[in-house]
């Protein structure tokens, strides 16, 4: 009978302890391992923030409030922080509203509704329009790169985010194992070509970001941008109304700067084409 | 007497000034344009909801951006300020290293990267160019853009939320694509002939007019005129801002 509880309490030790170093980051740290090879702190941090990127990716549907902070360093050097609170509702395949609000009061919203790109400055009322190509993926891609749009932490909506981090990120390395906000945390230091991030993954089931903070080492100054994540909801209920735009009354429609400055362009060249007679 | 009272008027003229000047302050700041340039968010045409906002200061810059792949390729230059500019280059010294090294890390990458990519913003390219001389032949009336052509986001493009990393794919493809007439959609595209891609530098936008402007509406379209200059009001990555444009053909 003793052998056989003995038995049990070491059976039992034995598989709390491999629980625990699941769990757990290595005790060895080597900080100086070459990126090609990562020692097994760096594997994994690199895990915990891929697990969280294919976590969010995988999300049919989320919400989740940011508080936003980040430096603008000025002509004359001095830098200057902004604070702005984003609320973000995203429902895939297609479907993303975030509703901003400046630290100077002003709201803002950005909308995906499935079918249409939607920008609209609260201040002045006016708003901006695309057809939307297609999915999340496309949509933030075609916003941001093609539009020229501001859209912080933009991969992060994406369903592909797991893949965009892995490409973009050089070097990760765990930093410790912490609280924040009371809630246990594991928080990761990662580089990628001009920009550096630390990011705080809550650790358990729900690998979910708590709080990000980049810098970019290559900009004058060395600015920073952070964000503290709360209100995580994984199953929002979402209705009609959350995607849909319905301007105001005084509400004007404006183009994009893009479209304007190729506009521009191709009047231009068709004036050219014009003045030496040769039709376009 | 008449002395007494009027030195009484006085020092209520006086009092009214200043509480007049105290709180004329604070407006006229809010109303400061709190963008410097460069189509920095415009405080004018977007008032500010605190009456100690403004000042001046730009709210573009790298970090606005919040973007993995960096805010911009290309640094605003600025003075070194007195004793700081040791530290300053010492900085900049080190962080040019550590970005080599970086870089040198991920050229590999990047390099399969690009080859994989290559082929399809050549196919891209190649429907922008139909699409730009779609758009040579629109004049005056400004529509949105139709969508880009299917499968034009490939996930092979890691720098696409980097800022400037994005113009010269932008200029190829959103020319064409951005701006068409609606009353010549039905047009027939005429044949491709060239794969060029032109790339030019952002547009100069202002964050306020300079004046109290004319406004007008032609063909749909409202211009904001200024003496001899015409704007048109756009939506650019920190809001709406003006650019100038070319006198509308009536």
């Amino acid at each position: 009978m003793l052998r056989t509880s003995l038995m049990v309490a070491t059976l039992t030790l034995a598989m709390n302890v491999a629980s625990a170093q699941e769990a757990s980051p290595p005790s060895s740290v080597a900080a100086n391992a070459p990126a090609a090879a990562e020692s097994e702190t760096q594997q994994f941090a690199r895990a915990r923030l891929m697990e969280m990127a294919r976590f969010l990716g995988n999300a049919d549907k989320f919400s989740v409030s940011l508080r936003v902070a980040y430096d603008v360093v000025q002509e004359n050097g001095q830098k200057i922080q902004f604070g702005e609170i984003r609320e973000l509702a995203v429902q895939r395949p297609d479907r993303v509203r975030i509703l901003q609000k400046a630290g100077d009061g002003t709201r803002d919203m950005t909308l995906f509704d499935g079918k249409t790109l939607t920008i609209f400055d609260g201040a002045t009322a006016a708003y901006a329009q695309a057809p939307q190509p297609g999915d999340i993926d496309e949509s933030v891609v075609y916003f941001v790169r093609d539009l020229q749009l501001r859209l912080p932490l933009a991969p992060m909506l994406m369903k592909n985010f797991a893949n965009e981090l892995q490409r973009r990120v050089s070097r990760v390395d765990y930093v410790e194992r912490t609280d924040l906000l009371g809630k246990p945390a594991h928080h990761i230091a990662a580089r990628t070509a001009r920009a550096d991030f630390q990011v705080w993954i809550a650790e358990g089931k729900q690998p979910l970001p708590l709080r990000i903070v980049m810098s970019y080492p290559a900009e004058e100054g060395q600015p920073q941008f952070s964000a503290d994540f709360s209100q995580w909801n994984l199953s929002p209920r979402f209705d009609n109304a959350t995607f849909r735009f319905r301007p105001p009354s005084d509400a004007k429609q404006i183009v994009f700067v893009v479209q304007l400055q190729t506009a521009q362009e191709s009047n231009t060249q068709t004036d050219q084409a014009s003045d030496k007679g040769v039709k376009p | 007497m008449t002395a007494r009272k009027h030195t009484c008027i006085a020092s209520v003229v006086t009092l009214a000034a200043l509480i007049a000047g105290i709180y004329a302050t604070p407006v006229a700041a809010a109303r400061g344009d709190r963008a410097v340039a460069g189509g920095s968010r415009p405080s004018a045409s977007k008032p500010s909801a605190s009456p100690v906002a403004g000042g001046g200061f730009s709210r573009q810059g790298a970090a606005a951006t919040g973007s993995f792949s960096g805010g911009s390729k290309t640094a605003a230059a600025r003075p070194p300020a007195g004793t700081s500019s040791s530290n300053q280059a010492q900085r900049q010294e080190a962080a040019a290293a550590n970005q080599q090294s970086r870089q040198s890390a991920s050229q590999e990458n990047q390099a399969q990267r690009q080859a994989a990519s290559n082929e399809n913003v050549s196919t891209r390219q190649s429907g922008a160019t139909t699409r730009q001389q779609n758009a040579q032949q629109a004049r005056g009336g400004y529509y949105y853009p139709p969508p880009p052509p299917p499968g034009y986001y490939h996930h092979d493009d890691d720098d696409w939320d980097s800022g400037s990393a994005a113009v010269g794919f932008v200029a190829g493809a959103v020319v064409g694509a951005a701006v068409t007439s609606a009353s010549k959609q039905s047009a027939p595209p005429p044949p491709p002939t060239t794969t060029t891609v032109v790339v030019t530098p952002p547009p100069a936008t202002i964050a306020t007019l300079p004046c109290a402007p004319e406004v007008t509406n032609v063909n749909g379209v409202t211009y904001y005129r200024c003496d001899k200059s015409y704007y048109m009001q756009a939506y650019g990555s920190s809001g709406p801002v003006f650019m100038p444009v070319q006198p509308p053909k009536k």
